[in-house]
This record gives structure tokens, sequence and C-alpha cells, in this order.
């Protein structure tokens, strides 16, 4: 019951860094840092949670969360790949930006409610069967269509990277953007594309916290969330394979400290708990000895021409 | 059938007529007017800088010309982009690959691609047709290795592989040698001569005439962006195309006085140097020279054969492998280059901008940017304003900079006057070497005729100065020894420059040593 329980809450608190992770390894696979995460999170956070509580409808909730990807994503591909300004600086802006937005939004939009306002989770989807073997069957078969839709995109998503001529292009503009170029594609669309896809899916990861997990919207409700998808991509060695990895590890970790809250366990400080992805992060970076980084990773692309 | 018939029914696959080219008011390419044909090696023959792959860039579509046309095939065409040139069969091969290391051959054969027809082309299609046409061409290179791992003339195979594979029947080349073995330079000619059998046609840009000898049917000479001539290859000498390239007219630099060459205190003694270049190779391979107070060595050359990275190394830039330097008797290998400045070095970079000046700081700090340590320039840490403010406006007034104050960025100074905070630093530090790298580049012939004053002035101060420059007229006109480089060794010295046969340095500077003393 206990492993069970901890099982279940680990996939579901590594659906988002799922999606948001391998959204970073694809986008930084193009050679953009797209530091922006955080912020886009929190976008979709706060965009999900409206268009749910607006319409009622949990399926206007994920498209608009979507939508809030796309746009912050615009905005910060535009800024980066076109006007070709720093991508840390940029992203940073954007991260301080949006919760500021966010709240101001909220506001704007419902005032200042005396109780935090309400939407209906995500409902979890039984698989017929699967869902009642034992141990797995709860954590894997039983989740709502974000956890689901998580696994797709990992598989989808290491085909598409290594399999396909998409794939090739979207490594290529990262390993070496002038040979990209020198095939007469244009390295600026595929990276501003590359970003907003990234973006879109980010905003869904985010409203996973809003709609799929706690049902209300508060501006720190990502809390780091997006950070540690973006340490994910960077100890998954850039690899959809590492991201599931990575994304279930630190699930554990979130889970486990829920745990260890709600049983009054004291032995083990719960900081301590919430510290091990950090920590775990740390030793990581320090011990692993080749990464693949994008040669271009950061480096905006200036076509050659004097 | 297509044997023996290239004379008789020579087709132009490609015409350039009167391309023209400007690079900021610079003249890169001026009314050239040339034609492939179908079937032939054309080389392209010229010094750097002579507008060669800029020529071969606008036929590729990565510039535009300002002015005349490009037909292919008897059509008039705009090609805007390598993609619009692969579309219409041609392929170029950059001096500097353009491949993504950490990937396999086959997928930068697929990148490579493009939007082509074969770009939807799976793994194994692609892999097997990269089998078949390197068997045909002996080109053969394993498709499922990784790029990173090939020595550099695969690498170059794989380049040639993918614009084969798109379809090419035009192919530049640039300087496709200056990278391989001898032995993978004679497999390259074996597939360009199959290749151009077949009736595809062959650009083969070069500075080297052996290779012209070895390889063309017909030849163009390009010098200052002009076609300096044309001719078959069974017309060509080395003479007449060492002349054709280097050209006779040298202009005459004004006001040179006697050197105070003393007679032999050598200021600068360089033996058996070994220096590694950037790519692990020996760029200087067992140099001797020496330089004696008051007098301008000049080393002429065709750039990138080591220039750079001797240089370097005297100034402790670059490590000395094996050999030494002496200078004023004391050893300096070992030595930092904050203690060569110290014993008197100065260095005037080729590359301005990226080494000798940092262009977002004033032109004082600019100035002293390589002693604001000494008690002159601070005190304990702390800058002394006052002396730094004194000392520049004394520099700016002594070399006539032309600023409208010590502060302003040296960005928004000309060339020609970013040049001149150069050299004043280096004058100041240069109290017994100076080590001058292609000090004109870029500038106008103003300036440069300025720079070459401040040189004559400062050996007949009694400095010894080494003067680098793959201009021929600069370095005649300036220099009372020359040196010719070549792959890192000194090839020949020229006593008299006065008298110096040019038609002659020309060829030992392209590596014929022929029967020269």
């Amino acid at each position: 019951m206990f492993i069970e329980n901890i099982l279940t809450n680990t996939v579901m608190m590594s659906t988002p860094l799922m999606i948001g992770a391998l959204a970073e390894v694809l986008v930084e696979r193009t050679g953009v840092m797209n530091i922006a995460i955080e912020g886009t999170f929190l976008m979709g956070a706060w965009a999900g949670f409206v268009g749910a509580y607006i319409t009622g409808s949990l399926t206007v909730g994920l498209l608009s969360a979507v939508l809030a990807g796309v746009l912050t994503g615009a905005l910060y591909g535009y800024i980066t790949v076109y006007l070709k300004q720093h991508q840390i600086v940029t992203g940073t802006a954007i991260n301080i930006l949006a919760p500021g937005l966010a709240l101001y939004l909220y506001r704007v939009f419902f005032g200042i409610p005396l109780l935090p306002l309400q939407v209906e989770l995500l409902p979890t989807i039984p698989i017929p069967f699967l869902s009642d073997l034992p141990v797995v069957g709860r954590a894997f078969f039983n989740q709502n269509i974000l956890t689901y839709a998580a696994f797709a995109l990992i598989a989808a998503g290491f085909w598409v990277l290594f399999k396909t001529r998409t794939g090739l292009v979207i490594r290529s503009a990262g390993a070496n953007p002038e040979a990209v170029d020198a095939a007469g594609i244009n390295v600026e669309r595929v990276r501003f594309g590359t970003v907003i896809f990234a973006c879109a899916m980010d905003g869904l990861a985010g409203a996973f916290y809003s709609i799929g997990f706690l049902g209300l919207f508060t501006e720190n409700i990502i809390g780091g969330r997006g950070w540690i998808a973006f340490a994910i991509c960077f100890l998954g060695n850039w690899n959809p394979i590492g991201v599931l990895v990575g994304s279930l590890v630190f699930g554990l970790a979130d889970a486990l400290s829920v745990v260890i809250r709600t049983s009054g366990v004291t032995m083990v400080p719960n900081e301590f708990v919430i510290a091990i992805p950090y920590i775990l992060t740390i030793v990581a970076t320090i011990a692993r000895r080749r990464f693949n980084v994008p040669a271009y990773l950061g480096i905006p692309y200036v076509k050659e021409g004097r | 059938m297509e044997n023996g018939a290239s004379a008789a029914e020579s087709r132009n696959v490609v015409e350039l007529s009167g391309i023209t080219k400007y690079f900021t008011g610079v003249i890169a390419n001026d009314r050239v007017s040339l034609e492939v044909r179908k079937g032939e090696v054309l080389a392209l023959l010229g010094e750097n800088g002579a507008g060669k792959s800029t020529l071969m860039k606008i036929l590729y579509g990565m510039y535009q010309p300002d002015e005349g046309e490009i037909r292919v095939d008897g059509r008039k065409v705009a090609i805007r982009s390598p993609q619009d040139a692969m579309d219409l069969g041609i392929g170029m091969i950059h001096q500097h690959f353009t491949l993504v290391p950490v990937h396999t051959v086959v997928e930068n054969v697929l990148l490579g691609a493009g939007k082509g027809p074969k770009a939807r082309m799976s793994v194994d299609e692609a892999s097997k047709e990269i089998a078949e046409t390197g068997e045909a061409y002996g080109l053969e290179v394993d498709p499922d290795a990784l790029i990173e791992q090939l020595p550099v003339g695969m690498q170059q195979r794989v380049e040639i592989l993918k614009a084969l594979f798109r379809g090419a029947r035009i192919l530049i080349m640039d300087e496709p040698t200056a990278v391989l073995t001898p032995q993978n330079t004679k497999r390259l000619f074996d597939f360009i001569k199959d290749f151009t059998k077949e009736g595809n046609s062959v650009v083969f840009i070069t500075h080297k005439l052996q290779e012209v000898f070895e390889i063309a049917d017909r030849i163009v000479v390009l010098r200052n962006g002009k076609v300096a001539g044309e001719l078959p290859r069974d017309d060509a000498s080395e003479k007449v195309l060492a002349r054709m390239m280097v050209g006779r007219e040298m202009e005459e630099i004004g006001g040179r006085s006697a050197g105070v060459r003393s007679p032999r205190k050598k200021v600068l003694e360089v033996s058996g140097l070994k220096v590694r270049g950037s790519r692990g190779h020996w760029a200087v391979d067992g140099l001797d020279l020496d330089i004696a107070a008051g007098e301008i060595l000049g080393i002429a050359g065709v750039s990138g054969n080591g220039q750079e990275e001797l240089a370097e190394a005297i100034c402790g830039l670059r490590e000395v492998a094996e050999g030494n330097i002496m200078l004023e008797g004391e050893s300096i290998p070992g030595r930092d280059a904050a203690e060569i400045i110290e014993a008197g070095v100065g260095y005037i970079p080729s590359d301005r901008h990226r080494e000798g000046l940092v262009l977002d700081m004033s032109v004082e700090e600019n100035l002293i940017l390589k002693r604001f340590a000494s008690p002159v320039f601070s005190n304990k840490g702390v800058l002394k304003e006052k002396e730094i403010r004194g000392y520049s406006k004394r520099v700016i007034e002594d070399y006539s900079i032309k600023t409208y104050s010590p502060t302003e960025r040296v960005r928004d100074l000309s060339g020609g006057n970013q040049q001149k905070v150069v050299i004043a630093r280096e004058m100041d530090i240069a109290r017994s070497l100076l080590v001058a790298v292609q000090p004109t580049r870029g500038l106008d012939l103003g300036a440069a005729d300025y720079v070459h004053r401040v040189l004559l002035h400062a050996r007949s101060e009694g400095k010894a100065i080494l003067l680098v420059s793959t201009e021929l007229s600069e370095i005649l006109s300036l220099s009372d020894r020359i040196g010719v480089i070549y792959r890192g060794k000194i090839l020949r010295f020229f006593d008299e420059p006065a008298t110096a046969d040019i038609e002659e340095i020309g060829l030992v500077m392209m590596g014929v040593t022929g029967n020269g003393s």
C-alpha cells in the first residue's frame, strides 16, 4: 500500500517534469537555451486555470495553457532568434515578468477573492484491466490525460529526434548551424518553430499544477519546478530517455516529501528530502564527465556575409 | 565516347560576365568575366585577397554581385542562395567544412540534401547510395562513421559526397589540398579526373603553381580583383603565371633613408624553431632567422605558411615546441607575454580588432592596455588618471590620431586611426624589437603610407623589425632583407631587395626552389 502510494505520487509528480524537460531537450538541441521555462510554466498554469474556470471546461483550460505557452514562446523566440538578443537575459526578464503579469491578470478577472477560487481536477482515466494490476496498476494506468500524454510525448520525442529528418535538422541546428544553412535550410525558422512548440509543451506542463494537481492558481504555484525541468534536460544529456529517468527521480523526491510531511515522521527533516533532488543535480553534474552539450547552445546564429 | 572530345566540343556550362563586387567601398571583384566549360578543370589562380573566393561565393549564391550577370547552360540566372546554386547543379567544397561533427556521415549527407528531392530518402537508401558513389569514384567512406572521428581527408570526402548526392555537376573547390597529405591529394586529383571525364566540370581555386600544372585544363589568374590572364595549361609556364599573379608594377614608397643597420649587432636570433598551429600540425617547422638592430627583415609568403605562429611564438603567445629564440642574447621560450613586453618587444597583430584593441574601451585605455601596471600609470593598483591623460594627449598629438577626445571609444575611430592607436602603444613598448604582422591590412593608401613611414622611422632609431606581410610590394619596398616563408620554413633569403627578381621571389613563395642559390 505504502509502495503503491509512493509510486503513484511519483508518476504523477514527474508528469510536468517530463513534458517540460522534453520540451527543453528539443529546443536546446536547436541551440536555444530556453531559460524562460519557469515563466512559461507559470503562464500555462494561469491560463489553464482561467480558461477552465471561466468556461467550466477543462479542455478549454488545456487549450488556453497551450496558447499561453505559444504566446510566451513567440515573445522569447522573436527576441532571441530574430533580434539575436542574449538568451539568458531575455529569459530572466520573462521569468520576472510572468508572476507579476499572472497575478495582475488574475486580479483583473477575479478581484481578490477571500478564498482561492477552485476548479475541478482533470479526471483520472483508468485503463481497463491494466489499472487493476497490483502495485503498478494505479501508478501507471490510473492517471489523468496529461500523464499519459507525457509518456507518449517522450516516445514520440525520441522517435522524431533520432529517426526522422525533422530531428536531424533540429539536432544539426544546435551542433553546427552553418551546416544547416549550407544545406539551404533556414536556421532561424528551425529555431523559432522549435521554441514555439517547446513553449506550448511548457504551457501544458504548467497547467498540470493548476488544473491537474491543485485545482487552483497562486502566483508561486510552480515553485521552481520549471528550473528542475531545466536541470533534468541537462542531467538527461539532452536525450528523451534521460528525461524519463531524471523526471521519475525528481518525481520520487517530490512524492517522498509529500508522504513524509503527511505521515508525521520526524526522523528525517522534510527540508532535507526536498533538497535531495538538488543535491543529486550537483553530484551528477560533477560526477559526469562527458555531456553532449549542443555545441552552439546559447549562441545566436548570425549568417556569414561581410 | 566522351573521351578526347573535350577540346573539340567545348560547351560553356557557366558564364560569368562583368561581375563586380564591393565590400564597404573596397572592390573585391572588378568586372570579372570567365566561363567554365563542360568536362574541364578550370584553375582559378591568384594571391590571397585576389578575389578568387569572393567570385566563387557569388557563383554559389553566398554573396550577391553588385554588377554583372551569370549564365548557366546559356540561360541567365539569379543565384540568391546556395539552395539556388545546388538546384542548378553547382556544388562547393569550402576550405572550412560545413559538417556536423557529432553526426554520422549519412546524417550529414542527408542534411546536405536540404530541401532537395533526395532529402526524404531513408537512412538505409542513402547509405547504399553513398557506398555506391564512393566506390565509383574511389571516395569510400563508412556511412555510419561519426564525422569527428574521421581524419580531415575523409571529412573532405564527405563534403564531396554531399555535393554529389545533391546532384552537383559543377564542383567548386576552394583550396582543397590545403588540408591534405600528398597521398590524399593524389586521390583527390584522381577523383577530379574521373569526375570531369564524365562531362562534369570543376573549378579549382588555388595559389599553388604545381597543382595547376597537374590538374588544370585551363587557367584563369586573378589579381587585385581583376582577371590578369587566361590561358590553356599547355601554354603556361611557372614564370608566366608567377608574373601574372604578383604583377610587375610595384608602388614606390618614398622618403626611404639608408638604414643604420649596425653591422652585426643581432637583436633577434631564431634557430630551429618548431611551433604547432591550432590544428596541431607543425605550423613553424624548423625555422631560422636573425635580425640586426636597425634592420627590417621582411617575411614574404602566402598566408597560412606559419607567419602568424612565428610572430606569436616570439611574443610569448604560443608555445615553442622546439628550438630557441634569443632576444639580445637572452632566451625567450618559457617566458610569458608580460615578461617579453617588459623586455622590449612590441607586437602589431594582424587582426587588430581581435588581438590589438578592446573596441569598447577608450583611446587612452587602449593606449596603456599593456602597461597599466607600470608605476608610470598606476600606484598600488589605482590608475593615475592625470598621468594617463597627459600621456594619451601627447601620443595622440605625436601620431596625429584623429579623435575628439582621449575618452572616445576606439570602435568609433576609422580603421587607420585604430591602427595608429595600436602602433603608438607598441612603438613605446618596442625598445628593441617590433613584430609587425600585416600592419597595413585593410587600410587605405594614406593610412598605409603613414604606417610605412613609422616603420622606417623606427628602423632609423635602431630598432629591429620583423615585418610579415602577404603584400609583396610592401615587403620589397620596406625591407633590408627578405626571407621567403613556405610551410613553416624560410626557404630562401634575398639580401638585396632592390635588385631581387620578383618572379623568383614569387616562385619561392609557391614552394619552387628550383636552381636557386
